[in-house]
């Protein structure tokens, strides 16, 4: 296979003396699904941060497209095409739904294009009802949906979803799913989610983690990372 | 189109004060030139406060910056009111950068002390050079360096300061509700949303807050330059904390709308302080907090509380 | 100039006679008191009073100082409206606080003017209220009267609508002082000031003082506004001086016991101005190191430092008793040195208005006003001036006049000399007679 566009190389993390994350060693490709499941405290979030820049680790690197961001910004790492999702969608909420994803996409989109492309996002996530409402106004799906839609309009390379799915209703978790499963053919995510169905439903690999470590990795269907989650989410209970 | 209309909405307040003028005594006359020259202050406060949800305590050194730079202009270089009118507001532009430089890079109560501080350092430098500055005491601008000086043939004195402070009010109430409306403005009001969100988007939230700072800042002194060049005195006096604390009352007092908070905010604190001169001994800061009190007791200060909480970032 | 020439100056203008007026109408004062409160009125009635303006430091920082301004000016318009008013006509004193702003202070100008429509308007102390007000007042066509020691009003940074005859200005004051000193404690002198515009002017007139005398200033320490403690500066202070000169640093109690402390017992002699322990008790803790230094003093605030009939009967008026204090509290001292200035400057008003024939607001008028009081040359010590006869610069507008030197013995001040009006005098170019008034 071709080079990653992601790896971490023996990355560690702790705060106050808790190690977070230790020795973590992952590699990401240009499309597709990883999946990171793991109980709570396992480090999923650590590993996001330190992912998207939010976090320094305290040892190991990381490399985006053969290049060491070990030390680049959150804002350094957008530039280069990483984006992000949160736990609680964040959007600006004395703006529009239309100039939330405005303000997304242009500086990325010449202005002549700017809002054909807006609309079509729109109208791919279901949002292009809500275009001239306030984004205060949204409820939680419609929040988590223009939030994935100003990641995407920033045209990402790597998507990292922290949780995407909390707070959503059974049917809303469907209509996300369809969405993932046709963006993952464009780029890459890492998804992050406590349900495991959800997540091994869109994966095409995962990355079982408990107490700061990967201690399995592979495609959902090998037996070695079925017995892992099993053994992981048994201990965690 | 939304922009001309608000714009044009703008202009109702200064249609309204022109229209007012002729049926004032000439006391308020007097009075409403000096709140409309602080309006312009305040509109300029209120670009950092309501745009981008940063608290100030330092702002009387960009008026004064302002003052002294058309002041002193005027007093040592040449007696040309509008050269100095540019040279002020070229100070306090200059001098909002060098201030937001430093103070944009951090949040919330330190960017409070930092910019009281900075503030701080201008007034004592004002008074160290006071052989320039005239210090605490100040300097009397002769009357022909002044605007009233140079419109002196054409309108009375109370007209020439009405009508050149509600036309540079006006100005800066359509600049301001251009800009509130413009790509800047809504980068502004993310900015001020969720500054950790639009780091992540790619923006250089720094260089925004340092451009609504210098811009605050530039209105600032512009409105320190007028106050100069209309009354013909500048002092160490306007540099001082209180006149820093002034504009947090006005547009606490205003409300959340940047187009009419500003300007309602400034005229309620001024015109009631004065009215309750003889009752409350006069005091701008104890009328002015008594209606952020009230406004707070009213649960009608949620807006601003709500732009400061988030002003210190989550990212 | 000696006080024969004065009388003979005085008599000319008929100051003499408006003084001796005074004393006949002083006492019908207290004898009306005596029998309840009855007035000795004789006013016309029907006839608009005189209107002035007064703007207060009532709060800020100038508020122990505008406290007893304001004491003064209501004592002195309720003696003047008990004895015959101005020209007949009652005063009617509107005062408005200044908040000691400069902003403030010109606002209140426009007040007064605009919305009340007075004749006059008796200023304020803090100088940079003054220079805010004074352009105010002058656009309005409305005589200003300072009443501040500051050089604004005889360096000509005003104009011709504006005075200060109340009270003597710190170069004068500096530069009769500086003789006795220099005479009397020794020639070399270093000098502690606050480095700002106050502080320049002591800095300037003793310096200039120094030339005239000649006196040696050693060295020069500023100290910046804002400070808190002062012993790092103190260490500039040579060994070898015969006098050190300090005013207004700062919190004064912190500056005397810090000075104390680094000076011990064998000191250089001490001169200050009083305006660092003025409303201030000398009985203050930390202010003993002060016995056997020496002060000037714009008034003596002890009755028996200028005992005179005048001084009691303004001590009186104004409610303070024999230790400079408010009668009815003794622990509120009162700025004796200054306040006076408030008296003498309402009676130089009514001067001005009785002999210029001013009736109404009328340019010619003001004319009369203010050409009358710029011809004027001396005001007579009397009820009117109880702090002694003054010379009148019309072209300055500024008065000169007596400084009184007292030493502090036994927890009080005594004073050990009272400088001539000449000693005080001092050149300078500024005419306000030249500008136009209209």
């Amino acid at each position: 296979m071709a080079s990653p566009l992601l790896s971490l190389q023996g990355v560690s993390k702790s705060f106050g003396g808790v190690q977070a994350l230790s020795d973590v060693s992952l590699r990401v490709y240009d499309s597709g699904v990883l999946g990171i499941i793991g109980p709570n405290g396992a480090g999923k979030s650590t590993l996001a941060g330190i992912i998207v820049g939010a976090l320094k680790p305290d040892r190991g690197k990381v490399f985006f497209r053969g290049r060491e961001i070990t030390n680049l910004t959150v804002r350094e790492r957008a530039a280069l095409g990483v984006a992000h999702t949160h736990q609680i969608p964040r959007v600006f909420q004395s703006l529009t739904v239309y100039e939330n994803l405005e303000l997304a996409a242009s500086r990325r989109v010449s202005r002549r294009d700017l809002d054909g492309i807006i609309r079509e996002a729109a109208e791919k996530l279901g949002l292009n009802g809500l275009l001239e409402l306030g984004a205060s106004q949204l409820s939680s799906g419609q929040l988590r949906l223009l939030e994935i839609g100003m990641a995407l309009l920033s045209q990402p390379l790597l998507l990292v979803m922290d949780e995407p799915t909390q707070g959503l209703a059974g049917l809303e978790v469907n209509y996300l799913s369809n969405i993932l499963r046709s963006l993952s053919e464009r780029l890459a995510i890492i998804l992050i989610d406590h349900r495991v169905d959800f997540v091994a439903s869109l994966s095409n690999r995962v990355a079982v983690m408990s107490r700061g470590r990967v201690v399995g990795l592979g495609r959902i269907g090998d037996v070695e990372v079925v017995e892992k989650i099993e053994a992981v989410y048994m201990r965690g209970a | 189109m939304r922009v001309k209309i608000s714009a044009l909405a703008a202009l109702v307040a200064p249609l309204a004060l022109a229209a007012v003028y002729p049926l004032l005594p000439e006391y308020q006359r007097a009075l409403m030139s000096r709140v409309l020259i602080l309006s312009i202050y305040s509109y300029g406060y209120a670009v950092c406060f309501q745009m981008i949800g940063l608290m100030s305590l330092g702002h009387a050194a960009l008026f004064a910056s302002g003052m002294y730079g058309a002041g002193l202009y005027a007093f040592y270089v040449s007696p040309d009111p509008l050269a100095a009118l540019l040279v002020g507001v070229a100070a306090s532009t200059l001098l909002s950068i060098l201030f937001g430089l430093v103070s944009t890079r951090v949040g919330g109560s330190y960017f409070m002390i930092g910019t009281l501080l900075a503030s701080q350092a201008l007034y004592l430098a004002a008074l160290h050079f006071n052989e320039v500055t005239g210090g605490e005491q100040g300097l009397v601008l002769k009357k022909e360096a002044t605007i009233v000086g140079a419109l002196g043939p054409l309108l009375s004195e109370l007209d020439a300061r009405y009508f050149t402070s509600l036309a540079a009010l006006t100005i800066v109430i359509v600049c301001v509700t251009i800009l509130s409306h413009s790509r800047l403005g809504r980068l502004f009001h993310a900015l001020r949303d969720d500054e950790g969100k639009l780091e992540a988007l790619g923006y250089n939230t720094s260089a925004l807050k340092l451009v609504a700072f210098t811009i605050s800042g530039a209105l600032s002194g512009a409105s320190g330059a007028l106050q100069a060049l209309l009354y013909g005195y500048i002092g160490a006096g306007y540099a001082g904390i209180l006149n820093s604390v002034e504009p947090v009352l006005w547009v606490l007092v205003g409300g959340p709308y940047i187009q009419v908070g500003p300007l309602l905010g400034c005229l309620a604190v001024n015109l009631l302080s004065d009215l309750a001169r003889g009752l409350l001994r006069g005091h701008v800061l104890t009328v002015g907090a008594g209606l952020v009190a009230f406004a707070f007791a009213t649960g009608r200060l949620r807006w601003a509380y709500r732009l400061l909480g988030v002003s210190r970032g989550r990212g | 100039m000696n006080r024969r020439q004065a009388l003979s100056s005085l008599l000319k203008t008929g100051v003499v006679a408006a003084g001796a007026a005074g004393l006949g109408s002083a006492a019908g004062y207290f004898s009306a008191r005596a029998v309840g409160g009855q007035t000795t009125s004789g006013l016309e009635t029907g006839v608009r009073p005189i209107k002035i303006g007064f703007q207060v430091h009532r709060t800020g920082i100038g508020a122990p100082y505008g406290y007893w301004y304001e004491r003064v000016a209501n004592a002195a318009v309720n003696y003047i409206n008990k004895t015959g008013g101005i020209a007949g006509r009652l005063i009617e004193l509107i005062a408005e606080d200044d908040e000691t702003s400069p902003a403030k202070g010109a606002q209140v100008v426009e007040r007064l003017v605009l919305a009340h429509n007075v004749d006059f308007i008796l200023g304020a102390l803090f100088s940079d209220v003054v220079l805010a007000s004074g352009p105010r007042a002058g656009e309005l066509k409305r005589p200003y009267f300072a009443v501040s020691e500051g050089t604004h009003v005889p360096f000509g940074k005003l104009n011709r609508w504006c005075f200060q005859p109340g009270i003597t200005d710190v170069p004068g004051q500096v530069t009769a002082v500086a003789k006795w000193i220099f005479e009397n404690l020794g020639k070399r002198v270093a000098m502690i000031y606050p480095d700002y515009a106050f502080g320049h002017d002591h800095r300037d007139a003793l310096t200039k003082a120094a030339e005239r005398y000649g006196g040696r200033i050693i060295e020069k320490i500023p100290i910046p506004p804002g400070e808190t403690s002062f012993t790092k500066y103190f260490t500039r202070i040579p060994r070898d001086i015969d006098v050190l000169y300090h005013v207004m640093v700062g919190d004064v109690l912190t500056f005397i016991r810090e000075l104390g402390v680094y000076l011990g017992r064998e000191r250089p002699e001490l001169f200050g101005f009083i305006d660092s322990i003025e409303a201030v008790p000398l009985s203050s803790p930390g202010l003993e190191y002060l016995e056997g230094t020496y002060f000037w003093e714009g008034f003596p605030r002890y009755a028996d430092g200028y005992d005179t009939l005048y001084s009691r009967f303004y001590r009186e008026a104004v409610g303070v008793d024999e230790n400079g204090a408010d009668k009815s509290d003794p622990s509120r001292v009162s700025a004796f040195s200054h306040m006076f200035g408030v008296w003498e400057t309402l009676f130089v008003i009514k001067e001005a208005v009785e002999q210029s024939g001013y009736s109404g607001q009328t340019q010619r008028d003001y004319e009369a006003f203010i050409k009358t009081l710029e011809s004027m040359d001396w005001f007579n010590e009397g009820l009117w001036h109880p702090q002694g006869d003054k010379f009148f610069n019309g072209r300055l507008h500024q008065s000169f006049g007596h400084q009184f030197i007292s030493v502090v013995r036994n927890g009080r001040l005594v004073v050990v000399h009272r400088t001539e009006i000449e000693d005080s005098l001092y050149e300078h170019p500024n005419d306000y007679t030249r500008q136009s008034l209209f």
